[in-house]
């Protein structure tokens, strides 16, 4: 399980790749993570809805209400311009840092730079 | 695929209404709960047993809680933007690295601070309640936080808490989730008892009547800490409350709606 800071910065760059890919709503969304990481990212699901409320104030993403084919409502988050313009931006940084990570990591990385 | 009837869907809505949410979550709240329904269904369970289950991961508190999460997280105010540990090692890592950063991710090298401004630490609750049950903080107050003439030395001085009117014996309650990090006689400021949360913020409640705390204590958002008193260098009943970030006393009033 990631530690909580882990889980803190990575939440909304989640959120907003999940929706990339289309609509979603809550309890799908926290399905979605679970089922990509294997299990090993569980989200409290309680965690979820005050992050989506966040960013659909910071217009990452909007919200509508949908009357679902059994009669009971649900409201689908969508992305919005905004929002995939954090996400090309988040994408950049994660990517960053795990190009880094892999080069640290990698066997026989050799730190010239700081061998004086 | 299970799909609730609509009785069924009642049960779960009765559950939410205790909570007294505002529509809008609830509505989305009751999806959410059907939906964890359903799968337990389609896992295997009755229907009985899979509302039992749901229902008793999500109590009330744990509905009322979200509830504050969610005004809390949507409030704008600066101390939401708190640099979290992750974004001091991100901007380390991006500062400090002796690689160069590869040549595609030129244009990211605003990394640290953009991520350090976004990350919204959700997972913690600030004392946001009231310290005395069904006492709006707002209206009861007898003396606000700041400057003001000292009831017992009369003379300018800094108030660092506010002071909320109550009878003596009225219960003095947790505003947040914490632990007790001082409970007993704290010379003029009578009966005390302090309360450390997380992210560094501490309650103080002086003037007790009587505390029911001890040091050590393991407390709940909502559990009963002592009782209104006038102990103390006091001119009469009423408890003084104080909320400090980092040592430094805030306005309790500054933290709610």
């Amino acid at each position: 399980m990631p530690s909580k800071v882990l889980v803190a910065a990575s939440t909304k760059p989640l959120v907003l790749s999940v929706l990339s890919h289309g609509k979603n709503y809550g309890y799908r969304i926290i399905k979605e993570i679970e089922a990509l990481s294997g299990g090993a990212l569980q989200w409290t699901d309680a965690m979820l809805y005050p992050v989506l409320k966040r960013m659909e104030k910071e217009a990452l993403i909007t919200a509508h209400w949908v009357v679902t084919e059994n009669g009971r409502k649900r409201k689908y988050y969508e992305i919005t311009e905004e929002g995939k313009a954090q996400l090309q931006q988040d994408r950049q940084e994660w990517l960053s840092v795990n190009r880094i990570f892999a080069q640290l990591w990698a066997p026989n990385t050799d730190l010239s730079l700081i061998k004086d | 695929m299970t799909i609730l009837t609509k009785p069924q869907v009642a049960h779960v809505e009765a559950h939410l209404a205790h909570a007294g949410l505002p529509d809008g979550l609830s509505g989305e709240l009751l999806d959410h709960l059907c939906c964890a329904i359903e799968q337990e269904i389609d896992k295997g369970s009755t229907f009985d047993a899979a509302l039992s289950e749901t229902l008793q991961n999500w109590p009330i508190r744990h509905l009322q809680k979200l509830h504050r999460d969610v005004r809390f997280t949507t409030k704008t105010k600066p101390m939401l933007y708190r640099i979290s540990a992750a974004a001091a090692l991100l901007a380390g890592i991006a500062f400090l690295s002796p690689l160069p950063w590869p040549a595609e991710a030129d244009h990211v090298k605003t990394l640290p601070i953009e991520l350090a401004t976004t990350v919204n630490d959700f997972l913690f609750e600030p004392p946001t309640a009231s310290p005395i049950a069904g006492v709006d903080m707002k209206n009861n107050l007898s003396s606000g936080f700041g400057m003001r003439t000292h009831p017992y030395f009369k003379r300018k001085v800094f108030h660092k808490g506010i002071d909320l009117k109550a009878p003596t014996g009225t219960p003095v309650m947790a505003t947040a989730d914490g632990q007790v990090i001082f409970a007993g006689d704290d010379g003029d400021y009578g009966i005390s008892v302090r309360i450390l949360h997380e992210d560094g913020y501490v309650t103080v409640y002086h003037h007790l009547h009587d505390h029911t705390v001890q040091k050590g204590d393991q407390l709940l958002l909502g559990q009963t800490i002592g009782a209104v008193g006038s102990t103390g260098l006091s001119t009469g009943p009423h408890l003084h409350y104080e909320v400090r970030k980092d040592d430094v006393p805030m306005d309790p009033l500054a933290l709610l709606d």
